[in-house]
């Protein structure tokens, strides 16, 4: 009972810290909450007149709409993951001197993104219900769902894992944050956003299990789009996926326990 | 009840910035060596202590001497390089007010962030909101970000927010009023409150007399050791801060 009450606290300042970070973020600037929708929209047309109109990168049907998807996931993960290097800096005064779950701070940089996520998602179901032209027939089948809600949860338990290890990082090596903004540029043409990466089959496993963010994003993909490869089919690449990233989630679990109780002495 | 077993907290005399990727990476074979070479300061050292229910412990001493480390240890931000730390009952820590407020939002939005990080539901915090803006006397402010409030409105908006919180353990790191005579005045009368409620109450202070007034305990911390005076009455005949010290150093 005690320990279900702690629990529900817990989940109320996780809310709390999210709202108000949401709040903080959108109510300074211009645009306001309207930004949250602009900002990935922005980057969109961005990719897609360099990519899509000037170098003519490919003539696959939907291409736009597959690119506007892509760059939502991407924008979710990169502003996730990109909040979670201050988490404990930003928030020095609160841990330092309340006694606060460590574990808030870096899931508060996951869910105020996320919040985003699934409201510019329905921007995206908008624009897909109306403008695209190779929808699969049978995309409310029950393996579609399945593989919807597991790449969601596949995204966040990956966006989780990077914050626990990137806002415990950054307490002990305040300049990481160069050196995360220089992967998170490599990032978004390492990953099947902007176009379909080459990758020859033999090395499939070996990209898929070292991008962890490229096989729910392109599964994702397959669901909303046809011809798309349903690389969730192929069972091996599926459970070394699954492996790889139980591996980097206890991995980042093992440096919130190391690491949690001295950051505050870093602070 | 807060108890103290064999506890050390020490921290690394760092003399130069230690704390980037490169420099970890340069020194990548010697970083561990080099790292277990700095110095080590002991802010509290030793330390067995026990507090029960209802008791009110007093800890002084001269500047630097732990006395805010050992308030920190109590309030759970910190652990013990050292020994445990057992703490049963809802910590209210005042090591600073408001720390969790941000100027850019409301009175009513910092009520709810610092309520919850506090230990307050937000049921509570919606319930009680008239309250405790009452309390702190700024109703008519509640809707108003706090970058328009003096420091004075602040400090007491996180004073009445703190008072709300019902905990079992309260630790005043030398704030125990805040705000002008009249509003201090107020401040006093819920410390008499706390008191008459029993809570068990660590305080951080330099003020002997309110020492003498209010202490069951007394723990005097010096150069990393400390000493515990049980028999509070012994400190009738100490009229200042140095005498205590030579008092302490006198019996060990």
């Amino acid at each position: 009972m005690l320990l279900n009450k702690k629990m529900y606290h817990n989940l109320e300042t996780l809310c709390v810290l999210s709202f108000m970070d949401l709040k903080l973020k959108y109510q300074s600037s211009f645009l306001g909450f309207l930004w949250s929708f602009v900002k990935p929209l922005l980057q969109f047309l961005v990719y897609f007149s360099i990519f899509g109109l000037i170098l003519k990168i490919t003539t696959e049907q939907d291409y736009a709409l597959k690119l506007f998807y892509g760059v939502l996931i991407w924008a979710w993960f990169s502003e996730a993951t990109g909040l979670s290097l201050n988490a404990y800096i930003g928030k020095r005064s609160i841990i330092s001197k309340i006694r606060t779950n460590k574990l808030l701070p870096p899931l508060a940089a996951y869910l105020t993104p996320t919040i985003n996520y699934c409201l510019n998602f329905i921007i995206f179901i908008l624009a897909y219900i109306f403008f695209a032209k190779s929808k699969p027939e049978s995309i409310f089948a029950i393996i579609n769902v399945v593989v919807f809600v597991g790449s969601f949860v596949a995204i966040s338990l990956f966006i989780i894992a990077i914050n626990l290890i990137l806002a415990n990082l950054n307490v002990f090596y305040r300049d990481f944050q160069p050196v995360w903004e220089l992967i998170l540029t490599y990032g978004v043409f390492l990953t099947p956003i902007i176009y379909r990466l080459p990758i020859p089959k033999q090395y499939q496993t070996l990209y898929y299990c070292t991008n962890l963010l490229a096989f729910p994003l392109q599964s994702l993909k397959s669901i909303f789009f046809e011809n798309q490869d349903k690389i969730y089919c192929n069972g091996r690449l599926l459970i070394c996926y699954t492996i790889s990233l139980s591996v980097l989630f206890l991995f980042s679990l093992y440096i919130y326990k190391r690491f949690k109780d001295k950051i505050v002495d870093f602070l | 009840m807060i108890k103290l077993e064999h506890v050390t907290k020490s921290y690394k005399r760092y003399v130069v910035h230690y704390n980037t990727f490169k420099s970890f990476l340069l020194n990548f074979c010697r970083y561990k060596k080099e790292t277990e070479k700095i110095d080590v300061l002991n802010a509290v050292y030793d330390m067995s202590l026990n507090i029960k229910q209802s008791e009110i412990l007093c800890v002084t001493g001269p500047n630097g001497a732990g006395k805010s480390t050992l308030a920190k240890l109590v309030a759970g931000t910190i652990v013990p390089s050292e020994g445990r730390v057992i703490v049963s009952g809802l910590v209210v820590p005042f090591l600073e007010l408001g720390v969790a407020f941000s100027n850019e939002l409301t009175a009513l939005d910092n009520l709810y962030l610092n309520g919850t990080l506090l230990g307050l539901s937000l049921r509570f915090l919606r319930k009680h909101k008239c309250e405790i803006f009452d309390f702190a006397e700024i109703s008519d402010f509640m809707h108003t970000p706090l970058k328009y409030y003096s420091s004075g409105m602040q400090l007491r908006l996180a004073f009445s927010i703190a008072m709300h919180a019902k905990g079992d353990i309260y630790i005043f790191d030398e704030i125990l009023a805040v705000g002008d005579a009249s509003f201090q005045k107020k401040c006093f009368r819920s410390f008499d409150n706390l008191l008459a409620q029993k809570k068990t109450i660590v305080i951080v202070s330099h003020d002997l007399d309110f020492i003498k007034k209010h202490a069951t305990q007394v723990l005097v911390m010096s150069s990393g050791k400390h000493h515990i005076i049980e028999d509070v009455s012994i400190l009738k005949n100490i009229s200042n801060m140095e005498n205590l010290l030579n008092y302490c150093s006198k019996i060990e």
